[in-house]
């Protein structure tokens, strides 16, 4: 039956960790508050340290709480992360993505940094400056880097933040033993830019029911042995891992069982974790995709692919893995361009007329249920002190709750 | 009517970027089948491109002929973005390396433009790198290279480009 005005604009009929108020996605100041609430508190993967393999090298990264940032391996081998400012008159230090710089040169007025964040040079300092500053006091700001979990840089702004084990804790536990036998290297990146919020991009991830989307998923996961048995397992701090699953390749036309795996693993296994606020690992037996998020605005977001395998393949094992890879999750692979379609329909659809988002599926924890992405929002509104469901009930926003829902509805 | 040498290697290379264009002609329309029949049966497909970010040559789609028989009849059953996609292609290059088999270089800009409104944005820049080979009185694609310069691509696509 077709809804009028007052009843479209209802709360759903289920408890409030069921259902997601759309101001969670559009409103400016709710990503305001994100990014200094959760993204400037939380770990984020700046790159994988296979992306600086070399001293001096350096990575630059887009961190989702708006600060530009470098990656550097120094001379001593350890990955350090700074802010690609510079100090002086607030120039970006290096513009390209990456390189091999022995000194990160600001080209405005030439001053120098090392690689561990000092300031080496500034052109005739003594003469305009005196004794009054001097390169003691033009320091980088180095940002807390902790390298981990398969060889990820992790970063974080807040230096009082858990230390990353913490915040990881045991959600990881299922893939890690896979993920650190052997030395991991990034093969194919690419950063696809979509009018959506960050958080529907994580529900996605979040979330199996819309395997109906996916005609390879229909044919290659619903229909084999198992699928409707994988299990959500919630962990502290927002994580959720979904259970694993053997995959049945060869019910795709063209695609065939995969020919490797990572170490410990069944061949065609499929394991996937989703960690607070905006990364997935995603491990598909022969090679591993990792997503990481930066908002935009509240509806446009930087997605990042990374495609992984081992170090140590050869270059037929390592084509192997490319070709499993980009078949499914590159840019022009079978399910990555349905999911993105899949998130730019609500992102195009919460601009033009809202409506709560229901996660109202609850199934023992199994493949359709959707616990992951209540599980997350769970977590966020524990960091933002706010209800994902009614965010403005706590009047601390200056939303005016009714008002504003009753224009962002009609 | 006999030619010059001047004459037959002018007409041969009319015929080549004709050929070259009628390949994109057939994509712009869609037509990946009429397309395929424009491509030898040991035909290979690969989009690539570099990345500056991880410093690395990038092969995102590789295909033999089966390979990219297969995509093209799946295509139906996916759901798929299905904004017209015009390929802006200018032959660049016509290298033959005997009188049956060229390799032929042409930039490719590739427009995407909206079934709901019809704006069209750019959605790639690149090149294509052919081979392409004589079979009697007409010419087939036997490889194509797509590199692309633009590795930013929205939500991609699931026609080969
Ligand atoms: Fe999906």
């Amino acid at each position: 039956m077709p809804r009028n005005a007052a009843q479209w604009n209802r709360t759903p009929p289920l408890p409030p960790t069921h259902y997601v108020d759309p101001l969670v996605y559009t409103s400016e100041e709710i990503l305001a508050q994100e990014r200094d609430k959760i993204f400037a508190r939380a770990w984020s993967i700046a790159c994988h340290e296979s992306e600086v393999p070399e001293r001096y090298d350096y990575r630059t990264y887009r961190h989702p709480a708006g600060k530009n940032l470098v990656v550097v391996r120094g001379d001593d081998g350890t990955i350090r992360t700074f802010f690609n400012v510079c100090p002086h008159r607030g120039n970006t230090i290096l513009y390209n993505p990456a390189g091999n710089a022995k000194h990160l040169l600001c080209i405005f007025h030439a001053f120098a940094f090392d690689c561990r964040g000092n300031c080496v040079a500034i052109p005739r300092e003594k003469a305009g400056y005196q004794e009054r500053i001097g390169k003691g006091d033009f320091g980088l700001r180095a940002v807390r880097t902790e390298v981990g979990f398969g060889g990820f840089v992790f970063v974080n702004l807040d230096d009082r933040a858990p230390a990353l084990e913490t915040f990881i804790g045991e959600a990881l536990d299922g893939m890690r033993a896979s993920l650190e036998a052997e030395p991991l290297e990034v093969f194919t990146f690419h950063r696809a830019i979509v009018r959506t919020n960050y958080k529907l991009w994580h529900d996605t991830n979040s979330e199996f029911y819309h395997d109906y989307m996916h005609y390879h998923n229909r044919q290659t996961s619903m229909a084999a042995p198992g699928y409707f048995e994988r299990r959500y397992t919630a962990f502290p701090n927002g994580h959720a891992q979904v259970g694993d699953q053997v995959v049945n390749y060869e019910a795709y036309e063209g695609f065939k069982s995969r020919d490797l795996s990572f170490p410990g693993m069944a061949l065609n296994q499929w394991k996937m974790v989703d960690l607070f606020p905006g990364m997935t690992y995603n491990l598909r037996g022969s090679s591993l995709r990792i997503d990481t998020l930066c908002p935009i605005s509240p509806l446009e977001t930087a997605i990042e692919f990374r495609g992984l395998g081992l170090k140590c393949d050869t270059p037929a094992e390592r084509a192997a893995r490319v070709h499993d890879y980009n078949t499914i999750w590159g840019p022009f692979g079978r399910n990555l361009h349905e999911d993105l379609l899949g998130v730019l329909g609500q992102g195009r659809a919460l601009e033009r007329g809202q409506t709560y988002l229901v996660h109202g599926r609850e199934e023992d924890s199994t493949i359709h249920d959707e616990v992951g992405m209540r599980h997350f929002y769970a977590e966020w509104s524990r960091w933002m002190g706010r209800s994902s469901s009614d965010p403005s009930a706590d009047g601390a926003s200056g939303v005016n709750g009714a008002a504003h829902r009753e224009a962002a509805l009609s | 009517m006999l030619r010059t040498p001047g004459e037959t290697r002018a007409s041969a290379y009319l015929e080549v970027a004709q050929f070259v264009y009628s390949t994109v002609v057939r994509l712009n329309a869609k037509n990946f089948t009429g397309w395929l029949e424009l491509c030898a049966d040991n035909f290979s497909y690969s989009i690539q491109a570099w990345s500056p970010e991880i410093r690395r040559d990038m092969t995102w789609l590789q295909h033999d002929r089966s390979g990219i028989d297969s995509l093209v009849r799946q295509l139906p059953r996916h759901n798929t973005d299905e904004s017209i996609f015009t390929r802006h292609a200018t032959v660049y290059t016509i290298d033959f390396d005997r009188d049956d088999a060229a390799t032929v270089v042409s930039a490719l800009t590739v427009y995407r433009t909206d079934l709901d409104g019809g704006e069209s944005r750019l959605f790639a820049v690149g090149h294509y790198h052919d081979q392409v080979v004589r079979d009697g009185e007409r010419w087939l694609l036997g490889r194509r290279e797509v590199r692309l310069d633009t590795r930013s691509l929205g939500i991609g696509t699931h026609y080969p480009i």
